[in-house]
């Protein structure tokens, strides 16, 4: 199986809709293999400045956390698309998410040397300086997030552009699968928290009460707490 | 300048390499003299040229070249750092490239580049060629200035600046490739030549003392090359001596 991480990184809309409607399942496996992959290369980076075994935790829960994601709004992110006025069917709007999160995977793994880099430049854990260490690693992560999820929704946004034809329905579309997407991703990378592991934290897969509270919730209190 | 598309697929060898002006493409010194020159006659030649030698050719000028600056930069302190010093730009820049490459193949994608990654790898390799050979050219002003200033920061300023300005250079290069491969989107690679200037600040930081002396080989405590060069300053100011 050839993976078409270069197709998919160019972007060419009638090169990735060519790829989509070929006849069965290779491009979605290979999506989905690029994607495990690549996500499970950058969690790696993600988790080994806390210990080796933080690594194997989110080089486990970074792919889990894309697919639950994709797998979880692929129902909205299809109906949204209909109901805005895209001529995608359910697979294409699917096909269309994963493989922007699959792009999103490629440039977090291109990320991942670099973030190994920091991490072989940052005090250790054991270090007095360690939640220095911590938060440079914390804003290097949503640094590279934010990018890889900017870059790889442009290229979503030209795809998407090549199904419906007009500027103003592929916007909507965008916008509303990107507000599901966040609405369901937060949440879950809240449950699957901890990705970095802060100096002072247990090295655990799942926190103890995983499901305790939610992201809304905890940066409403934040902002209580800093305000009032 | 050579301002015509260029064609990368390394597959192929149409023209050979004779009566294309790649006739003296297996000497050192028609290489050196290409990377400057025309840099895009050398990455256009990738498909023409035996890679195995044209690739021993790139790493040859690098490592010369850098151990010339090296030793320069060692002078500075004398004692082990005539050979530490070398050693460790050598490294810190592979390290760079190393760290870098990754995401310089991707970003070459992303900015709709039809490339391979082997390609793309002696396509980085040429720019850092470029860098390498513009910064032996420093090597006489470099010595002037080690021989006659006292402070660390002060050298490693000077040493900064000529590093500053070869990286330009050698990033210009990857800025005309990456135009004649037909680049729709100039953001990437720009993007990715700042990475690159940081990773390579942070590698020469990490494997410090390269300039001047230190009681290990490689420093007990990790810092950012910021926070370094401030420290370094600040002592400069409180006590200024070699």
């Amino acid at each position: 199986m050839k993976l078409p991480v270069r197709k998919l990184c160019r972007g060419i809309p009638e090169e990735l809709a060519g790829l989509m409607r070929k006849p069965g399942n290779g491009f979605l496996f290979s999506c989905l293999a690029i994607a495990v992959i690549c996500s499970s290369l950058y969690g790696m980076s993600v988790g080994i400045w806390r210990s080796p075994l933080q690594s194997v935790y989110v080089a486990m829960k970074f792919p889990m956390l894309i697919l639950f994601v994709t797998a979880g709004n692929a129902m909205i992110n299809g109906m949204f698309a209909k109901i805005l006025g895209a001529r995608m069917t359910f697979r294409e709007s699917l096909m269309s998410v994963l493989m922007s999160f699959t792009i999103a995977s490629i440039i977090l793994a291109s990320f991942a040397p670099l973030m190994l880099c920091l991490v072989w430049n940052s005090p250790a854990v054991s270090d007095p300086n360690s939640a220095m260490a911590h938060q440079g690693i914390l804003l290097f992560n949503v640094f590279s997030i934010a990018f890889a999820g900017v870059v790889s929704n442009l290229h979503l946004y030209k795809l998407v552009l090549h199904f419906t034809g007009t500027a103003e329905v592929s916007r909507r579309i965008i916008f509303s699968w990107l507000a599901v997407n966040l609405l369901l991703g937060s949440q879950l990378s809240w449950i699957m928290r901890p990705f970095i592991g802060g100096p002072g934290g247990a090295v655990e897969f799942l926190r103890e009460k995983a499901f305790d509270g939610n992201f809304f919730e905890a940066v409403f209190q934040s902002a209580k707490n800093l305000f009032f | 300048m050579n301002e015509e598309k260029i064609n990368l697929n390394l597959t192929e060898s149409p023209e050979g390499t004779t009566g294309t002006g790649y006739e003296d493409a297996n000497r050192i010194s028609w290489l050196t003299e290409n990377l400057l020159k025309d840099p895009l006659k050398v990455i256009s030649g990738f498909g023409r040229l035996p890679m195995a030698r044209l690739l021993l050719n790139i790493i040859l000028i690098n490592i010369v070249c850098l151990v010339g600056y090296g030793v320069i930069v060692g002078s500075f302190s004398g004692g082990i750092q005539w050979y530490m010093a070398p050693v460790k730009i050598i490294a810190g820049l592979m390290l760079a490239v190393l760290f870098c490459y990754p995401s310089f193949y991707i970003f070459s994608c992303l900015s709709g580049i039809d490339v391979k990654p082997g390609t793309a790898m002696l396509v980085l390799l040429a720019a850092v060629s470029v860098f390498s050979i513009l910064i032996v050219g420093f090597a006489p002003i470099a010595w002037v200035f080690s021989q006659s200033t006292n402070t660390v920061f002060f050298i490693g300023f000077f040493h900064l600046l000529f590093w500053g300005t070869s990286t330009l250079f050698g990033m210009r290069v990857l800025l005309k490739a990456a135009s004649s491969l037909k680049c729709k989107n100039t953001f990437y690679p720009l993007f990715w030549i700042l990475i690159f200037m940081i990773t390579s600040l942070q590698m020469m930081t990490a494997l410090r003392p390269i300039v001047g002396t230190a009681e290990t080989v490689l420093p007990k405590e990790k810092m950012f090359f910021m926070a370094h060069w401030s420290k370094l300053f600040s002592e400069t100011v409180d006590t200024p001596k070699r």
